[in-house]
């Protein structure tokens, strides 16, 4: 068997298989007995299943050929509203292929689009109704604006606990022929703050290095596989050295590929973190905020994130 | 003859590396042309030489325009711009004339003092003219606003070296030149993006070789234009420091950014500067997002004026291109690859591609740097594995 994520491996095809969501796979066997649902929006945290249920639930709906039913298209990807509802118009066009009464079109990070292009989005979603179903994902419902949550089903998707974590990598651990120590399961329990997408990738990438996973291996793995610079490069700034902390940023930035957005959370987990003084944490975390805000208006990452630096290495003066 | 004059292009498709602007010139003068114009004037804006004044003289033979130009700045023109914007002219069509284009060269030399009536004159045409009126210029923020009010900006770009060569490969053959493709090259990469320039050097070439050429001084004009900002004690004259300069206030926000921290002594005064850069970086991506140019000048006084005023002391040092633009360029292959490995994950595993770069890629990393082949599964190329096993 070629060597594939096991986040796919192991991706359930049924929607029984999925651990912890119980309330909400009830509901959904219910649509696939009825052959009929409502528009759905599912909203959790990254990692619990809501693309795996969507897709478990094109499949119960639609057996082998639900790929010709069933669209899937992300919002943060797309270059704006219009590309979108392209793509939606192209697949909505057509009737749903074999007996189906209905096709799904999946669109997930629907809280990366702005209210207007939400707006727009509804009177999309009114448009297609009689062939299309859709479900939207989100992490946070509140991002969504109230015509659409009223629009939609919501289903709330819980943040998965440790048990249910620590259950599915049993699972993938007994087949892949694995030994976990108690440790190492704590450790990626730990590691993976109930996102199962994580917890599958780490482990994999731990048995890559041994067949026995304990702690160490698990920090080993967990250490590398997060760039070291971001705590780093806040070090610097600290310090007082800003012109080195601007290099390391150029580096993230460019190297690893890190949106300005990306970046500037991580440096906020980090700062929070740091053991260091809490008043001065506190105006940190402030100008973290309105850097951010910059960011999210569309302003230069780079810019934006020297100037973050600029203001932590001095200590913040008068500006 | 002058073989930047003699070489002039004669139609839209001898014109290289513009395509954009093309299209854009296109579909405003054939608005002209269907009697509904999307806007009475276009200003032509770019760096010297890129083929602005190409553009409207090729744009006036391929539709059969008359083609009138006149230096927008000489105030000996005032009568004659009225005498443009009058009825009578506006009426020749009438009597079987053609169609006139309108140029207008030098639009950023108006200096709104002394050149007002300049000023006058060029806006009296703009509101009531009934033929197409082209400004050119070197930067559009320079033209008077009254007059750019009645523009669509059409923005000409810096041409790319091999745009160049391949004029110079295309004149040297018709001239019978007998010059090596190195020679060639080194005129195009010195001209930085000047096509004029390029083929005057080639002309100059031809009788002294290439020993005789200098290098021009624009690299020197920025540094010039910081020392002087840096140096302001005032906005007024920390704004005046650009005036020479030849650089969109987004190209001169990333110099000014890189170099104020490092000639300034202490971090309160770096951090005020930035400040001020963050402030200016805003109203640049307002500018980008709301076609409102009107935020420009508050780009530039604080990214001038706020820096200047920021520092206590200034200390010696080297100013330096920004690095970040410049490792973009040379990371730009890179970065292609990056993005490729990050939409073949995004479509098998179900994500977006930021997270295939955040959840993905640094695991995958570890992966093949432990001899997984994860290559047949999302079928990435030698060069993708190749910067996954170099990843982190």
């Amino acid at each position: 068997m070629i060597d594939m994520p096991w986040t796919e491996k192991y991706r359930p095809k049924k929607l029984d298989e999925i651990v912890g969501q119980e309330e909400i796979v009830i509901r959904l066997k219910k649509y696939v007995s009825e052959r009929n649902m409502p528009h759905l929006l599912f909203s959790g945290p990254p990692g619990v299943g809501k693309t795996t249920a969507a897709i478990c639930l094109a499949r119960e709906l639609y057996g082998d050929s639900w790929r010709r039913n069933f669209l899937e298209t992300n919002a943060s990807d797309e270059r704006g509203i219009n590309v979108v509802r392209e793509k939606i118009k192209d697949f909505a066009r057509t009737r749903p292929f074999g007996e189906a009464e209905f096709k799904i079109i999946f669109l997930d990070e629907a809280d990366a689009l702005t209210p207007d292009a939400q707006n727009a989005l509804r009177r999309t979603m009114e448009m297609y109704t009689t062939t299309c179903r859709f479900i939207l994902s989100c992490n946070y419902s509140s991002k969504i604006i109230e015509p659409i949550q009223s629009r939609t089903a919501v289903f709330r998707f819980r943040p998965l606990t440790d048990k249910d974590v620590a259950k599915k990598l049993k699972f993938i651990a007994e087949r892949e022929g694995l030994e976990i120590t108690d440790e190492g399961m704590n450790a990626l329990v730990y590691v993976a703050e109930g996102d199962l997408r994580r917890a599958e990738n780490l482990l994999q990438a731990c048995a890559t290095i041994d067949k026995r996973i304990t702690e160490e291996v698990v920090y080993k793995v967990t250490s590398r596989a997060r760039p070291e610079e971001v705590r780093e490069m806040i070090e610097l700034a600290l310090r007082g050295e800003f012109l080195r902390a601007r290099e390391k940023l150029s580096s993230l930035l460019i190297e690893y590929g890190l949106s300005g957005e990306d970046l500037i959370r991580q440096i906020h987990r980090e700062v929070i973190n740091m053991p260091i003084d809490e008043k001065l944490k506190i105006r940190i975390i402030d100008k973290i905020g309105e850097y951010e805000f910059r960011l999210v208006e569309g302003a230069n990452e780079h810019v934006q994130l020297s100037a973050l630096l600029a203001q932590i290495s001095a200590g913040f003066g008068e500006a | 003859m002058i073989w930047a004059e003699k070489y002039r292009p004669k139609s839209l498709r001898e014109i290289v590396g513009q395509r954009k602007a093309i299209e854009q010139a296109k579909s405003w003068i054939e608005s002209w042309i269907s009697g509904n114009p999307s806007k009475p004037a276009a200003l032509f804006h770019g760096p010297p030489g890129c083929g602005k004044t190409a553009t409207a003289y090729a744009l006036a033979r391929d539709y059969g325009l008359e083609y009138f130009e006149l230096n927008a700045s000489d105030k000996r023109n005032y009568s004659t711009l009225k005498s443009l914007a009058l009825p009578s002219s506006i009426s020749s069509s009438l009597f079987g004339e053609r169609r006139r284009l309108i140029v207008l060269d030098e639009a950023d030399n108006l200096n709104p003092r002394e050149d007002s009536q300049a000023t006058r004159g060029i806006t009296l045409l703009l509101r009531s003219t009934r033929n197409p009126v082209i400004l050119t210029a070197n930067k559009y923020w320079e033209v008077p606003r009254e007059i750019r009010n009645h523009c669509l900006l059409i923005q000409f770009n810096k041409l790319k070296e091999r745009d160049i060569l391949s004029v110079l490969k295309r004149i040297s053959s018709s001239e019978g030149l007998e010059v090596s493709e190195e020679v060639l090259m080194e005129i195009a990469r010195r001209s930085l993006g000047d096509l004029r320039a390029a083929i005057n050097d080639l002309q100059a070439v031809g009788s002294t070789g290439l020993d005789g050429l200098g290098y021009r001084d624009r690299e020197e004009n920025i540094f010039q234009a910081l020392a002087r900002i840096i140096k302001s004690n005032s906005m007024q004259s920390a704004k005046a420091s650009t005036s020479g300069l030849d650089m969109t206030p987004d190209e001169l926000l990333t110099w000014i950014e890189e170099n104020s921290p490092r000639v300034m002594t202490d971090l309160r005064s770096i951090a005020e500067a930035y400040y001020y850069i963050s402030r200016a970086d805003q109203f640049l991506s307002r500018v980008t997002r709301r076609q409102y140019y009107g935020f420009w000048s508050y780009a530039l006084e604080l990214m001038t004026g706020g820096v200047a005023l920021s520092k206590k002391e200034i200390k010696f040092s080297k100013f330096q291109s920004p690095r970040y633009v410049k490792e973009m360029a040379s990371t730009a292959k890179f970065r292609r690859i990056r993005d490729s490995i990050a939409s073949k994950i995004s479509e098998k595993c179900h994500v977006s591609r930021r997270i295939a770069l955040s959840e993905y890629l640094p695991y995958l990393s570890l992966m093949i740097k432990h001899g997984k082949s994860l290559s047949e599964f999302f079928d990435f190329t030698e060069e993708e594995v190749e910067y996954l096993r170099k990843w982190g």
